[in-house]
């Protein structure tokens, strides 16, 4: 019988090449693995095309509002790094926070200091980017001619809405327009286009950064339903960009009505509780003088009158000393101790 | 015959020359104003009017600025009260030790500007710093 032979070599040989495969395919996951724990995934990098005007230096600041995106100073810039001769940078997001800021890369020339910032033309020195801790953001100019006037972003999606946001609000050709009739027209169209992506979009930052450059201000009391049923779809959103935009809305009438309602309810209370003191101490001023005899109340009308004990003697044609004694009894019932007590009970 | 011919031929070259340095002459009529503004820690607000006429056809401004230290903010107002640009630029640190400088630059080129009074406001906040600001408006 013919046993079938086995060939040894071919075995290990097999067993080797099974061996190298599996190796170098959890050598594949280990590095994918390191990869992303260094955060390598999670970064904003690109290559810059640069002229030799620039410093080959990018960098990275946290913006916490709308009003502080032309803000520049040393304190906002949170990273930087170096742009290598081939023109490729590399900034990790590891260190921003988990939820979406809005923030801005830029670049200084030589002869600048690193916090400065140029707004307009051909020389406009930055961008502005929505990234969190886990983002991977690419960015390319086209040309080494201008800076950022034609880049490309790629990656975390909200940033190419935020970039087509930012080119309709700072679009050159509307100031290129003749007529001011014209442009006045065209601008109210872009308003109006700008309130529909911030109602459509699905990224607050993006929703918020249309409705913000859309003068929602001069058209609140125009499309007042629009603006509070927005504020009710992100009522959820905390961030330091919403909390802005809620604080130039003009306060909800409740909130108003609400004070009025209880400032008048205070003030009648208040009204209620003199009006009951000044009461109660007249009924008891009236109580005491009804403890006078008729002729105590009689000398007691003319006390009130600011009359002398003389007086009252010659206009009774009584003694002073009958006077004197009628008022010592009349001080005692009304538990007072001079004629001003009198004139001050009168008054009550 | 050929005298002729030269002689027509130079007379359409200076009529041509002459109308084309009239017609430059006419399309640039430009005013230019150039001005730098110092501040020092007391310095209030300024304003800066950039008076536009109906015959303006393009206006081009250029703000520089540089501050050492304080809160220098920059707004550019047209004649309706709408604000077209702005930035603010700020530096805390100046002492003997450490020095540090910010620059900011806006560039606004409009044409068919609204006539009237555009403004250039300057807010500084305990500003040690100057500002430089180029204005140049084109007549049709």
């Amino acid at each position: 019988m013919n046993r079938p032979k086995i060939n040894i070599n071919h075995i290990c040989f097999r067993s080797f090449g099974f061996l190298l495969f599996a190796i170098f395919i959890s050598n594949q996951y280990c590095f994918s693995q390191s990869e992303s724990k260094n955060g390598l995934n999670q970064s904003i990098k690109g290559k810059l095309q640069l002229d030799s005007i620039w410093k080959p230096v990018v960098y990275l600041s946290h913006i916490p509002s709308f009003t502080d995106m032309y803000t520049m100073s040393n304190e906002i810039i949170i990273a930087d790094a170096k742009v290598d001769s081939s023109g490729y940078f590399y900034l990790s997001t590891e260190s921003l926070p988990k939820q979406d800021n809005l923030y801005r890369l830029h670049l200084s020339k030589k002869a600048s200091p690193a916090a400065s910032l140029i707004i307009g033309g051909k020389e406009e020195n930055h961008i502005f980017l929505i990234a969190n801790k886990n983002s991977s953001i690419t960015i390319n100019n086209a040309t080494k001619d201008s800076l950022f006037y034609n880049y490309n972003i790629n990656g975390y999606q909200p940033n190419i809405d935020f970039k087509t946001v930012h080119d309709i609000i700072n679009n050159d050709n509307i100031s290129a327009i003749k007529g001011n009739l014209k442009k006045e027209f065209i601008n109210k169209t872009i308003y109006e286009e700008l309130r529909n992506i911030a109602d459509t979009a699905s990224h607050p930052i993006v929703s918020l950064y249309a409705l913000t450059n859309s003068k929602f201000e001069s058209s609140y009391l125009e499309n007042q339903k629009f603006y509070e049923s927005y504020l009710e779809k992100w009522k959820s959103e905390n961030s330091s960009y919403f909390n802005e935009l809620r604080s130039k809305f003009p306060k909800e009438n409740t909130n108003s009505t609400f004070w009025i309602v209880t400032s008048a309810i205070f003030f009648f209370l208040l009204g209620y509780v003199i009006n009951y003191i000044v009461g109660s101490r007249r009924k008891k001023a009236n109580k005491q003088l009804k403890l006078l005899s008729v002729q105590e109340r009689k000398i007691y009308s003319l006390l009130v009158e600011g009359k002398s004990n003389k007086e009252i003697s010659e206009e009774f044609n009584i003694g002073v000393s009958t006077v004197k004694s009628h008022v010592s009894s009349i001080y005692n019932k009304l538990n007072i101790k001079s004629r001003k007590d009198i004139v001050s009970l009168n008054n009550m | 015959m050929k005298k002729s011919i030269q002689f027509f031929a130079c007379l359409f070259l200076f009529t041509t020359l002459l109308q084309a340095q009239q017609q430059s002459q006419h399309s640039c009529n430009a005013v230019s104003l150039n001005r730098t503004i110092q501040f020092d820690d007391s310095s209030d607000q300024e304003n800066i009017v950039i008076d536009v006429s109906k015959n303006t056809s393009k206006m081009h401004v250029s703000i520089n600025s540089t501050v050492k230290s304080g809160y220098l903010t920059v707004e550019l107002y047209d004649p309706k009260g709408n604000k077209k640009g702005n930035f603010s630029i700020e530096s805390q640190v100046n002492s003997s030790q450490k020095k540090e400088q910010v620059c900011g630059q806006m560039q606004k080129h409009i044409d068919d500007p609204i006539k009237g009074k555009w403004v250039i406001k300057l807010v500084p906040n305990k500003v040690i710093g100057d500002v430089s600001i180029c204005t140049s408006l084109h007549d049709e």
